[in-house]
């Protein structure tokens, strides 16, 4: 009898365990299989590491106290089921969120979770040991492995580390031996502070007019994340691959030049990202350059001479390099005649042997114009005639609420960038609006959560606005203050703003002021997403 | 790495031995250091097969003992594109596949293979295809759907009169009047759908014409009637390319209308008789009796068939090699486009040849024109990323990416 109360409470304890073991691989696949992310995120959510109530099976322990006059066994029984009872109400009653991201059952997350329920059988051997007569030790010891559960698949996730090191490097090798078995595949490279994925896509496109290209999915630009593409991607007939590397610390890139032997290196721009641990600007730039410090003999490097930290750098590998830019002198690729029109951007891009060709896209922005750069260079260094090239291009999207060109109507085109919302952006957002010929008219609600500046910088944003636009509608009496105060500081005039009570009102308020003549439209930072027009 | 290249030939169609043919020649073709070709039989029955003993024309003579060695197999979806060839039937242990193709290359001539069907099943399994698309081959292989896009764009292409069955049963009378005052005796009669020389007669009089008409809805329920010409020349182009840029090839006067080179000349250097494939060459040579390469026709003429066949490839949407039939009325020396294969017999190789281009390269270009359409289709938005059924009852909330679009 007492055995099989035991049998039942293994059961009921197991299934409730197995509940929590897998929320928490859930949690360590979501925290990339990173211990101390892992550990931090348990820091900052401990209601969801931790549940108090597991300790509620244990709570039958009372029922082995002499003060109830029981027998043993009778004690025995009723603890047991007490604790049964309170796993079932705790596996009936367990909070069923919806998953946004489900967990992926990996051969990793195989392995770990194998490896947790090594762990529990040994907790359960040892509360074994430990005597069924000492109910109340194997009790405690099975709720502590509830309650710590977030901590075993920790421990379990540290002592698989060496096999999975061991089965990235077997990833990493397969990778590299697809690589060399191409022996026409030729690789290009991206990376930079930023202008990465951008660069890529247009490049994409305008590659894509000749050859048969893969790049890089999303922002997979990790050694892990490019290994994945080639393993999984790679097609025998692909010409060319762009990856797309990142770079948290030194060597990083190095590391994904090692595994597919770039023959092409583009830079975009260098900047002060991860500082924390990159330490020195120094090393971010070392960093960023082993892009083209491992470039080939044959190989080509095409950095961006307009940014002054590119230009900085000491490169000491001599291989053929191409300069691309706006102001910068000696270049190989410049942009110059830049318009931008309701239509997009238009430009002319002169090559270093006279010939130029006319460059027309939806794109906005002047650090689009380096990405567009770049692609020119590459696809006319591939042989790619330059009017193909102009085709490609003219035929890329934007991003979406990225500076995204929208033709409302006939005389009304709204430039959405309601993905962002920081000061830089927003600056170079109203520079885009103020290169426009028609009426300018901003919509905003204001930048939020930017901690202490918050106020500052929105005045500030309210100062770049007085002198670019013909109108400004705010959005929100009260979260716009900052704002109004800075139109006021700038003698902005009363009549050519408007501080709306809500979007419904904004948009009334922008049907208004556009209607009479060719408008255009910035939609700057989050709006509520009713926004269609 | 090489490129696995699904060849698919066979088919269920009256061309069935020469796509067997045509296919392996293919085969045989392709460059070896780039594509490793993977055969693909369909039988008349539908089923597909795979394996080596394929390609080995001497055994289809034993059909039965062959498909009894080779595998059965559906080609399915591959995870990361491409397509698997599933065992049939599937086993339940060990590996299912016996290989992975990476892009098709159909060599079916006729019914359900050059007509759009079998390109509707790779579109359908997601794999780049060699030769022209859905819409192209199926409107190359309707005589009077390919007619009616040529005459809108004012390429010269005989009159007709068409109908369907059940048209000649109720109007017969009217349809007869109609043939008579707009094309008069002799005339023409063909199936409309069909690849082959099947089903065509020619009727000199009324009562001829119903005995003909009669005998060929045997075949098909559509008919396309025309003039017959009386002193015509038939001269052949081979057109290579998409409807961005095609080059022409070589023109060949036909003779004695043939479709194919057989097997057996271009392998035994011997004229052969093969079913329908008989020998169109003799001595391993290309010099033969029933076809003159190139055409002997003056440059002009020559030029404005070449036009013609561009034109026509690129009227009907066509990619890969296709062979595009004209006739030359002598008797008023005008051009007329009779018919396109947008899956010619021995892919035309005989035709790139002469034109200083080799059938391994005409192989290559083909499979590199099918990605250039998979990368050309990459840019095209197919569904929209929203769920209508989703959007209901939503009550204005959602995020960043939610339903705003």
């Amino acid at each position: 009898m007492s055995n099989l109360l035991i049998l039942l409470l293994i059961a009921a304890w197991a299934w409730y365990t197995i509940i929590r073991v897998k929320k928490s691989v859930h949690m360590l696949q979501l925290n990339a299989y990173r211990s101390e992310r892992y550990f931090r995120w348990m820091k900052e959510h401990p209601e969801k590491a931790m549940y108090p109530r597991d300790v509620w099976p244990a709570l039958g322990i009372v029922f082995l106290l002499p003060f109830w006059g029981l027998t043993d066994a009778w004690g025995f029984s009723l603890a047991v089921l007490w604790a049964i009872a309170t796993y079932a109400l705790l596996i009936w009653r367990r909070p069923k969120t919806v998953e946004k991201k489900k967990l992926v059952y990996t051969p990793r997350v195989k392995r770990l979770l194998v490896t947790t329920g090594a762990l529990y059988v040994l907790t359960l051997a040892i509360a074994w040991l430990i005597g069924v007569n000492a109910l109340v030790g194997f009790l405690l010891l099975l709720v502590a492995a509830n309650v710590l559960v977030f901590f075993i698949v920790m421990i379990a996730n540290v002592i698989i580390l060496p096999v999975e090191s061991q089965v990235n490097q077997r990833f990493f090798n397969d990778a590299e031996s697809i690589v060399e078995s191409m022996p026409d595949l030729e690789v290009i490279g991206i990376t930079g502070s930023f202008g990465k994925t951008s660069t890529k896509h247009i490049l994409k496109a305008v590659l894509a007019a000749e050859y048969n290209v893969l790049m890089t999915p999303e922002s997979y630009n990790t050694k892990m994340g490019v290994t994945r593409t080639i393993r999984e991607q790679l097609k025998p007939y692909h010409e060319l691959f762009i990856a797309e590397m990142g770079a948290k610390q030194e060597n990083d890139i190095a590391e994904i030049c090692e595994l597919v032997h770039q023959k092409y290196g583009v830079l975009t721009a260098i900047g002060e990202q991860h500082l924390e641990t990159f330490k020195t600007l120094e090393n971010i730039k070392k960093t960023k350059f082993e892009i083209v410090e491992t470039l080939p003999e044959d190989g080509t490097a095409f950095l961006n001479k307009d940014d002054e930290n590119i230009r900085a750098y000491p490169q000491t590998n001599n291989c053929r390099t191409m300069y691309y830019g706006i102001d910068a002198d000696d270049l190989h690729y410049r942009a110059a005649e830049i318009t931008y029109s309701a239509k997009g951007t238009t430009f002319k891009v002169r090559k270093y042997d006279g010939t130029s060709v006319t460059i027309e896209t939806k794109l906005l922005g002047r650090h689009n114009i380096y990405n567009i750069l770049a692609a020119v260079a590459i696809g006319s260094e591939k042989n790619i005639p330059l009017e193909k090239i102009a085709r490609a291009i003219k035929g890329v999207p934007p991003i979406p609420h990225r500076l995204e060109l929208k033709q409302s109507s006939a005389t009304l085109t709204i430039i959405d960038d309601s993905f962002n919302s920081n000061p830089t952006g927003s600056k170079m957002a109203l520079e885009v609006l103020g290169s426009m010929p028609e009426k300018k008219v901003l919509v905003t609600p204001g930048m939020i959560e930017l901690g202490e500046k918050e106020y500052e910088l929105n005045k500030t944003l309210a100062h770049h606005a007085a002198q670019v636009c013909d109108f400004v509608i705010l959005v929100g009496k009260k979260q716009t203050e900052p704002l109004q105060d800075g139109l006021a500081e700038a003698e902005y005039p009363q009549s050519r703003y408007y501080v709306a009570a809500d979007l419904q009102d904004a948009l009334q308020k922008m049907r208004e002021v556009t209607a009479p003549e060719p408008s255009v439209v910035l939609l700057e930072n989050d709006l509520p997403d009713t926004f269609n027009e | 790495m090489k490129t696995k290249v699904g060849v698919f030939f066979g088919g269920i169609s009256v061309e069935h031995e020469v796509s067997v043919i045509s296919g392996l020649q293919a085969i045989d073709a392709m460059d070896d250091r780039r594509y490793e070709p993977v055969p693909i039989y369909m039988a008349k029955d539908r089923t597909w097969y795979t394996g080596e003993k394929l390609l080995d024309i001497e055994a289809y003579k034993d059909l039965d003992g062959l498909l009894q060695e080779v595998q059965s197999v559906t080609p399915v979806p591959a995870e990361n594109g491409g397509v698997h060839l599933q065992k049939n039937p599937v086993p339940k242990f060990g590996k299912r596949e016996v290989a992975h193709i990476d892009v098709a290359f159909p060599v079916l001539h006729g019914t359900f293979g050059e007509d759009g069907v079998l390109q509707g099943f790779f579109e359908l399994l997601n794999i780049p295809y060699a030769g022209s698309d859905v819409t192209s081959s199926a409107a190359g292989m309707d005589k009077i759907m390919m007619k009616q896009m040529l005459r809108d764009q004012k390429v010269p292409v005989l009159p007709d009169v068409w109908f369907y069955q059940h048209q000649w049963a109720g109007q017969q009378a009217s349809l007869q009047k109609k043939i008579e005052d707009k094309l008069g005796y002799p005339v023409i009669v063909k199936p409309a759908n069909l690849g082959s020389s099947v089903g065509i007669d020619i009727a000199r009089d009324a009562a001829s014409l119903e005995t003909v008409v009669d005998e060929a809805f045997a075949f098909a329920s559509k008919l396309v009637v025309e003039p017959l010409l009386s002193d015509i020349t038939e001269i052949n182009c081979s057109v290579l390319g998409d409807t961005e840029e095609a080059e022409t090839s070589e023109l060949e006067e036909v003779l004695k209308t043939e479709d194919i080179l057989s097997y057996a000349d271009k392998y035994q250097g011997s004229a052969g008789g093969k079913g329908e494939s008989t020998g169109t060459k003799g001595g391993g040579g290309m010099e033969n009796t029933d076809r003159v390469i190139p055409a002997p026709i003056d440059e002009e003429l020559s030029a404005e068939i070449r036009r013609l066949a561009k034109d026509t490839f690129r009227i009907l949407g066509c990619s890969g090699v296709s062979r595009i039939d004209f006739m030359i009325d002598k008797s008023e020396n005008q051009v007329y486009v009779n018919e396109i294969n947008t899956i010619p017999g021995s892919l035309s190789f005989y035709l790139w040849e002469p034109a200083g281009k080799d059938f391994t390269t005409l192989t290559h270009e083909m499979i590199q024109l099918a990605l250039k359409r998979e990368r050309n289709r990459e840019q095209l938005t197919f569904s929209i990323d929203t769920n209508l059924f989703a959007l209901q009852g939503n009550n204005g909330k959602g995020g960043k990416q939610g339903s705003k679009r």
